[in-house]
């Protein structure tokens, strides 16, 4: 994914930006997200949709406001696992977005993420930098933790 | 007019299987008419003939005329959307919407039915069809419950409000009460009887009792074919046919 995200965008542009890395990501993030919607949709009771038809309801409000509701807490979910999942991603931003150390000018310069700077650390020599690395990985766990927190808050059934 | 449906001739297929054979009725306005037959003869796929519910049905066809306020709903004219909020129905498993609270699901139809209502317009008419249902007075103080946290009974009835704040003209039933227990499924009997002074309602049932004691008219089908329809007294005590005679002395079905 990372060497594609290279070829599609680093090489054409000319440069390693936080744009090429977004885009890398956006390619593993999307389609797990339209597929786990898809069979979140799919698992919708027929009676769901028999009930809003019964109603008077037009299908395409049905499916948008009534089958989507139904099935929030699944989309969700699948959207925070596609969250959670590349949000760890190194090897895509090492060819897309590269890191940098330095003061951000731009998106469509080569920017810092997490993943990156923990990978850059933990392969140096340095004990105090193996450290550093640790600390990113909590960093990491700390947002994957308010990631999902966030989710059970939304999904919660309205009292 | 005297009559809110008239059935022609409606045949029915799914695929090549005919389900409803030439089946022609009226059906009384503000009375309950009981759809009673063994289990597989057609009654469910009768009544959603009436509401159009088989339009998204693969291979379902029909053929005949249903006639509702003397305008056949089969032809090209009616939008099948406005005519079933016209003709609204209740199914055998209570189905209220999930992640919805008991308020929503009876503000639902409302909701999305194009008119702009104010939030205690809104109120009001789930009031009111909340007392409609038999269910105000117990769910006035837990409006904002999830409507599927209910019991069974209760979320009968909240379907039964939820259908009735689209302010139907007929409401369908298919076998409403066979999911309940007998104390719920007698609450949705009464209710039953209350609502059929301003309703035309069609309920499909396999309670010879429950039919006995709710219905002005029955109609007896067998095998697609409806053999007779006639006042409830005259079915239970002097049927024509002899097959119905047999159903209702319980030697089949
Ligand atoms: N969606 C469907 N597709 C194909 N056949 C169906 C469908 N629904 C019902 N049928 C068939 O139509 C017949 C009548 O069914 P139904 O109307 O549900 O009977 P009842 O409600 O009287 O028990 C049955 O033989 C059933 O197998
Ligand atoms: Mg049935």
């Amino acid at each position: 994914m990372g060497i594609f995200g290279y070829l599609l965008w680093v090489l054409p542009m000319k440069r390693f930006s936080a744009w090429a890395g977004a885009a890398a990501l956006a390619m593993i993030f999307i389609p797990v997200v339209v597929r786990t919607t898809e069979e979140m949709l799919r698992m919708v009771p027929q009676s769901v949709r028999e009930a809003a038809l019964a109603l008077g309801i037009e299908r395409w409000k049905t499916t948008l406001f009534i089958t989507v509701r139904t099935a929030t807490a699944g989309i969700v979910t699948g959207i925070l696992l596609a969250m959670a999942r590349i949000v760890g991603e190194t090897a895509p931003l090492l060819f897309t977005a590269l890191g940098n150390q330095f003061w951000q000018e731009g998106l469509d310069q080569p920017i810092a993420a997490v993943p990156l700077q923990i990978f850059s650390y933990a392969i140096s020599p340095y004990e105090d930098w193996h450290d550093k690395a640790w600390a990113g990985a909590v960093v990491l766990i700390g947002m994957v933790f308010l990631i999902s927190a966030c989710a059970r808050y939304f999904t919660r059934v309205k009292k | 007019m005297e009559n809110a449906l008239q059935v022609k001739d409606l045949c029915a297929w799914f695929g090549e299987h005919q389900v409803l054979k030439n089946i022609t009725m009226d059906i009384r306005r503000n009375s309950v008419t009981s759809v009673m037959g063994p289990s597989g003869c057609g009654k469910s796929t009768f009544i959603r003939c009436l509401n159009r519910m088989h339009d998204l049905t693969p291979g379902f066809r029909v053929a005949g005329d249903v006639l509702f306020d003397g305008r056949n709903i089969y032809s090209e004219k009616i939008d099948p959307v406005l005519l079933r909020r016209k003709v609204g129905m209740v199914f055998q498993q209570p189905n209220p919407f999930p992640r919805m609270s008991a308020f929503e699901n009876v503000a639902v139809g409302l909701k999305f039915n194009g008119k702009k209502r104010t939030r205690s317009e809104m109120a009001e008419v789930v009031e009111k069809s909340l007392r409609m249902a038999a269910l105000w007075d117990e769910l006035k103080d837990h409006l904002d419950r999830p409507g599927t946290s209910l019991s069974g009974g209760q979320q009968q009835r909240l379907c039964i409000a939820r259908a009735l704040a689209v302010e139907p003209e007929v409401l369908l039933m298919d076998e409403p009460c066979s999911a309940l227990d007998p104390v719920s499924a007698a609450k949705i009997e009464e209710l039953i009887e209350d609502l059929s002074d301003k309703y035309t309602i069609v309920v499909v049932t396999h309670n010879m009792q429950q039919a006995g004691r709710i219905s002005d008219f029955v109609a007896f089908f067998l095998l697609g074919d409806l053999i007779e329809m006639d006042k409830a007294a005259k079915i239970f005590t002097n049927p024509a046919d002899r097959r119905t005679e047999e159903y209702i002395t319980g030697r089949f079905g």
